[in-house]
């Protein structure tokens, strides 16, 4: 399952303490890559900038800054608008979606996942 | 025997013994007013009194002496002695009838006794024969006989019950009416009392009357009367006196009318009327009853503590107070729906009507509206029937906002539980005994079960709320189709299925997201339900005015009783299979809902044992491509000009794809003649021409005074600067590129303005808004149909679209579709004009660019005029003029 280098770095960001935990064990250990993780929006855009993510998984509903709006921060920042975002959300919403995507988002995940084909979806959206 | 002789004869036979009799004899015989003729055994006439001459017409002194059958001279000579013989020999004296033709031809009826004399020695000396004129006594008896058949006639077929009573109040007489209506046979009715056929509570006002009426003072009454099986029947009784032979009255007659069943439904009524009142007066809904003219007739007390107001307060201040402030414009609105009414289009409407309470509550009210009619059918009054639906909406709300907070609040923990089995589960944090790992899989399956019901449930309750509102686009079923057979392809090779795609044909009207959804659910039931190496066909076929999709499988099939409970939530065929076969028991209920929220209809057919086949039908999107050439008419005309006919020929194809009329020409001459003939909108020239060049084509143009305001499109493969024409509105190189060509004619037809396309049916309204546009600086274009509208969209690509909904040949709808999908058009901002009121999903497949919405008679010119102006300020902002 481990994927040859270069070893990826993703961030996820996600106020789910728990759904971190998973995920992360789900990136970390399934796909192999390299985890960071963010608790919120604001706390996303500063790792983003400091660490450089080769991308970023978002979370949709967070207490202040949420998905969206992190993802508008992102491409308005020229340091972090080349990293693909990917949407993480338990809305299921087709045409809230489709918008995510028109507002840039590389693609969009749907929670509950499956932890054991987490990072293949996510590298099947960015095409890795 | 002679004269004498006979008188003497006769009074010797009436002579008994003395002389007083004899006396008495003479002087009856001369008297009497029956005729009396003496008769002697030889059968000749002995004596004749005077009545006999009055009753035969003979003089006595003509007969007697005579043979008697000079009063018969119709009888023979053996008949009448024979009648003599027979007379003589009778032993009793009875009158006999029989009848006489009198010599003046009168038919007489008579009654004759013959008494026959007998001499003292015992010897016959012929017959006394008395002979009384019955005539006019028969006649006066035949006459009293028809005239009483005529009154028992009358009586007998009176509509009235006739009786009568005599002066011991017994009953002597019934008709049979009155016979039927009291239940009595004849003969058990006469000698009946009053007081068994009156009701007991009654007799106090019947007696009197039948006392009154006896004495002529005849007076009408309702009474009650008894049946003889026991029950009531009401009556008008009238009476009248009933005279006796003596002339006096003996008895009063009752007239009697049966008023019974007038009674009944009187009663009927009256306990009808009460039942209405009292539920008008408490039945917890408001009523509101309003006449033709619009004025408040009647309202309930449940609508005055609905709205705080009183009775006497809802009745002056009628519609203005329960329709609000724009209380006009709502009437307006109504008056519309209140039509249809009338003319039974539809049975009611209803709508929901914001309200203030008297103590300033902002309520939210519905009101459901049905018209009462006249036994005719005439409409009479409207009933509005109100109620307060405040804290429905409340809790609709407030319902909607905990299935958003649950959707959320239980995705998170099982988005976390999902993962930690899963990871478990996977062997991802180190390896577990087996009997731990099969736990942990029960729990994965489990886990995944209640995310899909979860799902389901959220997916059904924001269905069934509309808060998931559907955005309708033209979609292919053939699309659809695919897309579904695809994502369940995994899941069918898993069973060993195979999923088939049968004939797919036809075009929809959909949100494509929920359909698709509906379409897997179903394959995905067919694929579950279906045996190995089984085949799933799905297929849809265009019927009429929708299109069915079919998804048929061969598994067990479904019991005949279930067809329609298989719809409904947690209904499956078998309870066991939703955990057998994973499923939530919420799938064919999603669907359903999804269907019909689109206007469609889905139904189950199934054969036990040998198939299932699930229908769902949508409504089929009309082909607005059909070619009409009267559409053509409208489309702005082109002129290309061009010395290469292969040139040419590619132009115009590819203009009149665009939605262009093309007229062509080969040489500058021809160009001015088809510009002077066709006035075309814009020209399409080259310059390299035999002849008179394009230049030199261009400057005639420009001298002409029919031809000078046509733009004219420089086409050309020489340079830009070479190009430069004088008046040219712009210029194109060669080799020609489509989207260069028709922007280029788009901006010549435009001039400087900005183009507006206004799409209204209706020429004097569209005249209306094109003068309204102009004055705002826009160049207008009018389409009449939805097909116009698409060609001219096409040619002209507007700066702004305004657009009635309802129109001939595709409708706004169809118009905004088809612009979406057009490269060009899908931006394009749009004042939707209407007579419609939209709902927010409308309004969302209504959207281009920048959208607003008026609502035609409910917009006045300057709120027209300042959505316009937002429209061409956002223009100016966000879409620089091309």
């Amino acid at each position: 399952m481990t994927r040859p280098a270069p070893k990826r770095r993703v961030l996820l960001v996600d106020d789910e303490e728990l759904i971190r935990e998973v995920a992360e064990v789900a990136l970390a250990k399934v796909g192999g890559w390299e985890v960071l993780t963010a608790s919120s929006g604001e706390e996303g855009l500063s790792k983003a900038v400091a660490e450089r993510p080769d991308a970023i998984l978002l979370d949709v509903m967070m207490p202040g800054l949420d998905g969206p709006g992190t993802l508008a921060r992102l491409q308005a920042d020229p340091a972090t608008a080349s990293i693909p975002v990917v949407f993480l959300t338990a809305k299921v919403r087709q045409s809230e979606q489709q918008r995510w995507i028109d507002l840039g988002a590389a693609g969009v995940l749907v929670k509950p996942f499956d932890p054991m084909s987490l990072a293949d979806q996510v590298a099947e959206v960015l095409g890795w | 025997m002679d004269a004498g002789g006979s008188e003497g004869h006769a009074h010797a036979a009436w002579r008994v013994g003395d002389d007083l009799s004899c006396l008495r004899g003479e002087a009856l015989f001369t008297h009497s007013r029956n005729a009396v003729i003496d008769i002697d055994p030889a059968g000749v006439i002995m004596a004749f009194n005077p009545a006999a001459e009055h009753l035969f017409g003979h003089h006595a002194g003509d007969v007697v002496g005579g043979p008697v059958g000079v009063l018969m001279p119709d009888r023979s000579a053996e008949e009448i002695s024979g009648l003599l013989a027979e007379l003589a020999g009778r032993r009793e004296v009875e009158p006999y009838a029989t009848t006489y033709r009198r010599p003046d031809g009168e038919m007489l009826e008579l009654s004759v006794t013959a008494v026959p004399l007998v001499r003292s020695d015992g010897s016959s000396a012929g017959l006394s024969v008395l002979l009384q004129d019955m005539t006019a006594l028969h006649r006066a008896q035949a006459a009293l006989a028809a005239s009483e058949a005529r009154y028992r006639t009358m009586i007998e077929s009176a509509h009235e019950g006739i009786g009568v009573l005599d002066a011991e109040q017994r009953v002597t007489f019934a008709n049979e009416r009155l016979t039927a209506m009291l239940g009595y046979p004849l003969r058990e009715m006469i000698g009946l009392g009053m007081d068994a056929l009156v009701f007991p509570e009654d007799m106090p006002t019947v007696a009197p009357i039948a006392a009154r009426g006896r004495r002529g003072d005849t007076e009408q009454a309702e009474i009650r009367l008894r049946h003889k099986d026991g029950t009531i029947r009401w009556a008008i009784v009238a009476t009248a006196p009933v005279y006796g032979e003596d002339g006096t009255i003996d008895g009063v007659a009752g007239f009697f009318t049966d008023i019974t069943d007038r009674k009944r439904s009187e009663t009927a009524l009256r306990a009808s009327e009460a039942r209405l009142r009292a539920y008008f007066e408490h039945v917890p809904v408001g009523i509101v009853l309003v006449d033709r003219e619009g004025l408040v007739v009647n309202v309930n007390p449940a609508l005055s503590s609905i709205t705080g107001y009183e009775r006497d307060e809802l009745l002056a201040g009628g519609l203005s107070v329960l329709l609000g402030p724009d209380h006009l414009a709502r009437i307006e609105e109504i008056r519309v729906l209140v039509r249809a009414l009338f003319s039974g289009e539809t049975p009611s409407f209803h709508f929901e009507q914001p309200f203030v309470t008297k103590d300033g509550r902002s309520i939210c009210l519905e009101v459901t509206v049905s018209v009462m009619r006249d036994e005719q059918g005439e409409p009479l009054e409207l009933v509005a029937v109100v109620q307060d639906v405040t804290s429905r909406k409340d809790a609709e709300r407030l319902k909607d906002e905990f299935v958003s907070v649950t959707s959320h609040e239980l995705r998170t923990p099982l988005t976390s539980i999902r993962g930690a089995l899963g990871l478990l589960a996977g062997g991802v944090v180190g390896d577990l005994p087996v009997s731990a790992q099969r736990m942990l899989d029960v729990a994965v399956v489990s886990t995944d079960r209640l995310i899909r019901l979860t799902n389901d449930i959220l997916d059904l309750e924001r269905l069934t709320s509309g808060k998931l509102s559907l955005s309708l686009e033209a979609c292919d079923a053939a699309g659809l189709v695919s897309r579904a057979v695809e994502e369940i392809r995994g899941a069918a090779d898993a069973l060993g299925v195979e999923v088939r795609a049968a004939s797919v044909d036809g075009r929809v009207w959909a949100d494509p997201d929920r359909i698709l959804q509906a379409l897997t659910n179903l394959v995905g039931n067919a694929i579950k339900f279906s045996p190995r190496s089984a085949t799933v066909e799905v297929g849809a076929t265009v019927e009429g005015d929708h299109v069915r999709f079919t998804v048929e499988d061969h598994g067990p099939g479904i019991p005949a009783d279930q067809l329609e409970t298989v719809f409904e939530r947690f209904r499956q065929v078998d309870a066991s299979d939703s955990r057998a076969r994973g499923g939530t028991g919420l799938g064919l209920a999603i669907c359903r809902t999804i269907v019909e929220q689109h206007g469609g209809r889905i139904w189950a057919e199934s054969v036990l044992g040998a198939w299932t086949k699930l229908s769902f039908t949508l409504p089929v999107v009309a082909d607005v491509e059909e070619e009409n050439p009267e559409d053509r008419l409208c489309e702005p005309g082109v002129l290309v000009c061009d010395d290469d006919a292969a040139i040419r020929e590619v132009v115009k194809t590819m203009l009149e794809a665009s939605g262009y009329r093309v007229w062509t020409a080969a040489s500058g001459e021809e160009a001015l003649a088809v510009a002077q003939a066709r006035h075309p909108d814009v020209i399409v020239l080259d310059l390299l021409l035999p002849g008179i060049d394009g230049r030199e084509t261009a400057h005639a143009l420009k001298d002409r005074a029919e031809t000078a305001d046509i733009p004219v499109v420089v086409l050309s493969v020489l340079t830009a600067e070479q190009m430069a024409v004088e008046g040219a509105a712009s210029r194109v190189g060669k080799p020609i590129e489509e989207d260069l060509l028709l922007r280029a004619l788009r901006n010549a037809l435009g001039g400087n303005h900005r183009q507006a396309l206004v799409v209204e049916d209706d020429p004097q309204l569209s005249e209306v808004l094109e003068v309204t546009l102009a004055r705002h600086g826009l160049k207008v274009r009018r389409a009449r149909t939805g097909r116009e509208a698409m060609r001219l969209g096409r040619a002209l690509v507007p700066d702004l679209l305004v657009l009635d909904l309802a129109l001939p040949g595709g409708d706004g709808y169809s118009v905004v579709e088809w612009m979406r999908e057009q490269r060009w058009l899908s931006t394009v901002p749009v004042l939707v004009y209407t007579a419609f009121d939209l709902e927010e999903a409308d309004r969302d497949r209504l959207r281009l660019g920048e959208t607003k919405f008026l609502t035609k008679g409910r917009t006045p010119p300057a709120l027209f005029e300042a959505k316009l102006e937002e429209l061409l300020d956002w223009m100016a902002r966000e879409a620089p003029r091309r």
